[in-house]
């Protein structure tokens, strides 16, 4: 079905365009809103990077790889969003006041807290290997083909990244820092 | 926890967790689909054969498809190689080279080159993923002067007296020397903005805006606007006595809220003064002429990005892009007298330059390339452009930094790498009197 709608679209049909973009925004800006951390930037993003599907459609070569390829196109444009504003700080949203945090049994709601630092220090390319990796499920070889890199350096960018993830969550049991407290500030 | 054999699953759960906090997203849908009415498809060179091929060879001829299409592509390639044997282009050429639509000969560019050179304090800084570069565009002399492993982009700038080096990255700012040295680290609160000189910097603490002397601890603090919340701080004017903001109403936090206003702190009276109200969009750019009398930013919701011009004072605020499309980046001429922008009135990123009353809008780059920039020369007489064939800059994309004169002449690749973002020409600074080197 999908192969069918991306055909259609690469001809110039825009209602299967529209179908396709309607199938696939939810994953999409989910990706980016999980790389970026931040629902306006998300959004940005995210139309940029159907804007650029529906431009670029017609190079496509295998149906079968327009989600792969899709991924592709919505990190290329987290990196620009990223990018536009260097000194952009996650907005992380609110969350509603009557929304109890997602119990999983897994982590307490201090290891989501130590997490979400952790990864907002980041790099962007490090949070695109581990949202691919670990959210959108993509074996590492796929993650390394979406990026446009070699596996070596998706491996090591995943490496390092855990690294830093595993030594916020471990912070967790330390006393508060200096930096802690200024972030506090902030 | 175990974290050493927990993480995977942990991170795996909040990420998930966390995607689900998200809003609906359907409306971006619908505001790709508005943008995408006025973008063509750009079909490559292949799919261009493949339907040429497709019409000459038709549906249910008695010639099977495959053996035609072989032919065909034989054929294609036979001839490309004959012309390109025959025009002697068989040179290899590095990776992410992005090659000039027409590549004139050596003499007939040394013809065509303006006779005006550069002066020989212009060096461009630029940004390269986690490095940031100076470049002489006259002898093409290029040098490292800053590096911050994991940084993925800098924002640059010069001092005013173009002595200085200004740039800032997610984590901390920075100033120093044009070769690197002297360099001094502010740790990054943003809003951040650093003083026309490079002597003080402003950044928000607490409830004020504090400015703050490099040289002696000596901090003024001075209130905030009077909005919800603060987005960016500056530029400062150029005579350093008051400071623009981006404030937002709709939330405690600005960040693409798409209703931001244009602010200025002056300094001397304490008192700020809304230039440009609550708009339908998000602020960008904001730019001071350099003799500090007008101002021009702007306006960007999700279909078009307008740019607009007002005094200090906060009058005369009017449009100068008033087409549907995205005009970005404005940046003025050494002499105040012209603007150089980005624009994709005509299906790709160009830059553009018009008189700061909107009018005598002249298209400077041309080609199939995206331009990002541009910025002016400090003799006015030429702009620095990034290319790419990328339609936003990143760290794995291609790029090269092109130099063209402000009539559109003169156009020459002066450095090339991945990872290409930002750029800025150092201003005019006092220089000996010997004469400038040709351009090479």
């Amino acid at each position: 079905m999908e192969a069918d709608l991306v055909a259609r679209a690469q001809a110039g049909d825009r209602l299967a365009f529209e179908r396709l973009a309607v199938a696939s925004v939810d994953r999409l800006n989910a990706v980016a809103f999980s790389i970026l951390g931040d629902v306006h930037l998300a959004e940005d993003a995210t139309q940029q990077a159907l804007l650029n599907i529906w431009r670029d459609l017609p190079g496509l070569r295998d149906h079968a790889r327009f989600e792969a390829w899709s991924y592709r196109l919505v990190v290329r444009a987290c990196y620009a969003e990223a990018r536009r504003r260097p000194n952009w700080l996650p907005n992380v949203m609110e969350r509603p006041a009557h929304e109890p945090l997602a119990s999983d049994g897994r982590g307490s709601v201090a290891d989501r807290d130590q997490l979400e630092r952790g990864f907002r220090r980041l790099s962007i390319e490090q949070r695109a290997v581990v949202v691919l990796h670990f959210y959108a499920d993509l074996p590492l070889d796929e993650v390394a083909e979406v990026l446009g890199v070699p596996v070596g350096t998706t491996h090591s960018r995943l490496n390092r990244a855990m690294n830093a993830l595993r030594a916020a969550l471990a912070a967790d049991a330390r006393p508060p820092s200096f930096e802690a407290a200024a972030e506090r500030e902030l | 926890m175990n974290t050493e054999h927990e993480t995977p699953e942990v991170v795996r759960d909040w990420l998930q967790a966390r995607a689900r906090q998200r809003p609906d997203s359907r409306d971006i849908v619908d505001a790709a689909l508005l943008e995408i009415a006025g973008t063509p498809q750009r079909r490559p060179g292949w799919v261009r054969a493949s339907s040429a091929a497709n019409a000459l060879v038709g549906r249910g001829e008695a010639i099977p498809r495959r053996v035609a299409w072989l032919g065909l592509l034989a054929l294609a390639v036979g001839v490309l190689t004959i012309g390109y044997v025959v025009a002697g282009a068989g040179r290899p050429r590095p990776l992410n080279v992005i090659v000039p639509p027409s590549e004139p000969s050596p003499a007939a560019e040394a013809t065509a080159r303006p006779a005006v050179v550069f002066g020989p304090t212009g060096l461009i800084v630029y940004t390269k993923t986690d490095e940031i570069h100076t470049l002489d565009p006259v002898t093409g002399q290029d040098q490292l002067v800053l590096q911050r492993p994991g940084v993925t982009g800098y924002i640059v700038g010069w001092s005013q007296d173009g002595k200085r080096i200004l740039a800032s990255d997610g984590t901390a700012s920075y100033s120093m020397g044009p070769d690197g040295s002297d360099l001094r680290t502010v740790p990054l609160i943003d809003p951040f903005a650093w003083s026309p000189d490079a002597s003080r910097f402003a950044h928000v603490v607490g409830k004020e805006v504090e400015v703050t002397d490099v040289h002696d601890p000596i901090t003024k603090g001075f209130p905030l606007p009077p909005t919800k919340g603060l987005g960016q701080l500056g530029p400062w004017s150029p005579d350093g006595s008051s400071i623009l903001a981006i404030a937002c109403d709709m939330a405690d936090t600005c960040s693409r809220s798409y209703s931001e206003s244009l602010w200025r702190l002056d300094q001397a009276s304490r008192t700020w003064h809304r230039l440009a109200p609550n708009g339908p969009g998000a602020i960008e750019a904001a730019s001071w002429s350099p003799d500090g009398t007008r101002i021009v930013f702007s306006i960007r919701d999700r279909v078009r990005s307008v740019i607009w011009i007002v005094d200090p004072a906060g009058s005369g605020l009017t449009y100068l892009t008033p087409d549907a499309t995205f005009s970005i980046g404005a940046s003025w001429s050494p002499d105040g007298r012209m603007l150089a922008f980005l624009s994709n009135r005509d299906g790709t990123s160009r830059a553009y330059t018009m008189r700061v009353d909107g009018t005598a809008v002249q298209r400077v780059t041309s080609g199939r390339l995206n331009d990002f920039g541009p910025v002016w020369s400090p003799d006015g007489r030429w702009l620095a452009v990034v290319r790419s064939d990328a339609p936003a800059l990143d760290a794995d994309t291609g790029a090269a930094i092109w130099i063209v004169g402000a009539d559109g002449s003169g156009e020459r690749e002066v450095a090339t790498g991945k990872g290409l973002g930002g750029l800025a020409w150092q201003p005019a600074v006092e220089v000996s009197a010997a004469p400038a080197p040709p351009l090479p």
